[in-house]
């Protein structure tokens, strides 16, 4: 589904002495099906653009289009339910939204108050707690019993049963053990890819943004900063670290080695293996060169 | 080296929980030192945070921090004021209205002279460079200034360790490192013993000693050399290698000649520079 931000602008406690803009003129096009990093340090607006696009912020100017929905700052029906349909949003730390008796009583609840009848919202509480990985047995405890990890995962199942069209997740793995955040990072990718979901991640990790998204919007100071694919974006160092943020370690290393090494090198996809692949061939061609 | 913490075949079992949190926990923290725990979700590092400054009771064995008992109630408060705890979420550990007065809170609970108080609180502002915030609500400052500002509480009070449980799990990279760098002063300047419960391997690579938890047992304890060389062990226990030694496996695979384990990036740097000019 695709989205379209134009002029988006959002000003909290607007008229008062405390107004504040948080966004400042956002324009922004998402392509259906694609994945999209947002980074940028905390308070450079991040959080109210997101908020904005289940419309639980409404645009204090310009417009926001997703789909055939529009959100806007005059508009007097707003189509709320229908947006908070299509676009699911995974808050930091899900589990503490957790609320009901049952597991499968949670998850139940969101696609129950959509309008899904009870047995099919069961349907999906079943299906939804299989594909994040948790055994049949949790559906009849209470999530409270859960571990946190497990906890986190049934809350994430309860967003993907009303079936959104557009998954945004804010900082999905914070807090989670290094083979949590592979697990779950894992879960959202194989999900956006089987059902081709529009996926907007918020996250602080520049090693996720580099792994999983076809494009980054880099927000400081309620603006898009920069914008571009990852390798765009991770060329501009020193605008990303004015900007309070850095490039991936692996390109970090990268760049070091350059200075040390004084050869110029290229990274064109910042995984471990392509980082040892380029730092090798410095090796090899200067083995080639004493062969000449 | 100088033994604060001794921690001897301590157990915890959690009300209506039928398993141990902790099981037989024996280990020491010495003065002076930066020391990483390290372990899955629910492997019981927090909750050996709150046993250490007695929120929590021992179900079996004994805490002991500077000879002073946490389970007598009458050396408790010797216990909490030695041993200081920055948590998780900045936002949760805010009290005052004002920079000034959350670093007061923690003075009036432990019944300061006036005087002395304001003496005290500029300094520990000052030690974690937020003095020009000194006035400053929370609202206006950064998760990390948070943080800071939660440490100077902590200072204040002249604690001998410092304990950070996952005290930058939910800040950004620059808040991350603003923390770190802050303890790592008080660490190295003023002999603050540190506590570092954490997730972030690099920080844990960089400790003097590292203790690896696993479902309330710790599996392994060293230097980071020593323990980060079990790689089985580390992927057990739901962590992963560090950057470094991760790249340094694939260079190897790559037909790098490497000849160590290299557990920082300045470590593999300098060896692959070695390599490269004696080729």
């Amino acid at each position: 589904m695709d989205i379209t931000l134009t002029g988006l602008t959002h000003r909290y406690k607007p008229k008062t002495p405390f107004e504040r803009l948080a966004l400042d003129d956002i324009h922004l096009s998402i392509t259906s099906g694609s994945f999209l990093a947002i980074i940028g340090h905390t308070g450079s607006g991040k959080s109210t653009l997101i908020q904005h696009l289940n419309g639980l912020l409404k645009p204090s100017e310009g417009t926001m289009q997703v789909g055939n929905l529009t959100l806007s700052a005059q508009g007097k029906k707003q189509p709320l339910k229908e947006l908070r349909r299509r676009v699911g949003i995974v808050f930091q730390y899900p589990e503490h939204q957790l609320f009901d008796e049952t597991v499968e009583k949670d998850v139940m609840f969101g696609p129950m108050n959509f309008g899904v009848s009870e047995e099919q919202a069961r349907q999906r509480a079943h299906a939804m707690i299989e594909l994040v990985g948790l055994p049949a047995e949790v559906l009849t405890k209470s999530p409270f019993d859960l571990s946190g990890g497990q906890m986190r995962r049934v809350a994430i199942a309860g967003v993907l049963a009303m079936e959104p069209e557009v998954l945004v997740l804010d900082e999905p793995t914070a807090g989670l053990d290094p083979k949590g955040r592979r697990e779950i990072m894992d879960l959202f990718y194989r999900l956006h890819k089987e059902k081709g979901l529009t996926t907007i991640l918020v996250t602080h990790s520049m090693e996720d943004a580099a792994h999983y998204a076809d494009r980054i919007v880099v927000m400081e100071q309620g603006r898009v900063y920069l914008e571009g694919t990852p390798s765009e974006v991770f060329r501009e160092r020193e605008m990303l670290q004015r900007a309070s943020l850095d490039v991936p370690e692996t390109l970090q290393f990268l760049l070091e080695w350059q200075q040390r090494s004084k050869q110029a090198l290229t990274l064109s996809s910042f995984t471990i293996e392509d980082t040892a692949r380029v730092i090798a061939q410095s090796f090899g061609e200067k083995g080639d060169e004493h062969a000449r | 080296m100088k033994e604060l913490i001794t921690v001897r075949d301590v157990s915890f079992q959690y009300p209506n929980e039928d398993k141990e949190a902790l099981r037989n926990l024996s280990l020491s923290v010495y003065k002076g030192e930066w020391l990483a725990i390290v372990g899955h979700n629910g492997s019981g590092k927090s909750t050996l945070t709150k046993l250490l400054n007695g929120l929590l009771l021992p179900t079996a064995g004994e805490i002991s921090v500077e000879g002073y008992s946490t389970a007598k109630e009458d050396e408790l408060w010797d216990v909490r004021r030695r041993v200081g705890i920055v948590f998780q979420n900045p936002d949760n550990q805010f009290v005052g209205t004002s920079v000034r007065d959350d670093v007061a809170f923690g003075l009036e609970n432990f019944g300061v002279p006036r005087d002395e108080m304001i003496q005290r609180i500029e300094d520990s502002v000052r030690r974690v460079n937020m003095s020009a915030f000194i006035d400053a609500e929370p609202h206006h400052l950064s998760g990390g200034q948070k943080q800071r500002v939660a440490i100077a509480g902590i200072i204040a009070q002249k604690p001998s360790i410092i304990i950070l449980d996952e005290a930058t799990s939910m800040l950004d990279p620059m808040g991350r490192k603003e923390v770190i760098e802050t303890v790592k002063e008080l660490n190295e300047k003023e002999g603050i013993t540190v506590i570092s419960i954490t997730h972030d391997l690099e920080e844990a690579a960089k400790a003097d000693r590292v203790i690896v938890m696993m479902q309330g047992e710790a599996k392994s304890q060293g230097t980071p050399r020593e323990v980060f060389q079990n790689e089985q062990l580390l992927l057990e226990a739901g962590l992963d290698l560090p950057f470094s030694l991760k790249l340094g496996l694939a260079l190897k695979e790559q037909g790098v000649p490497l000849k160590e384990q290299y557990i920082t990036q300045e470590e593999l740097v300098d060896a692959l520079w070695t390599l490269h000019s004696q080729g």
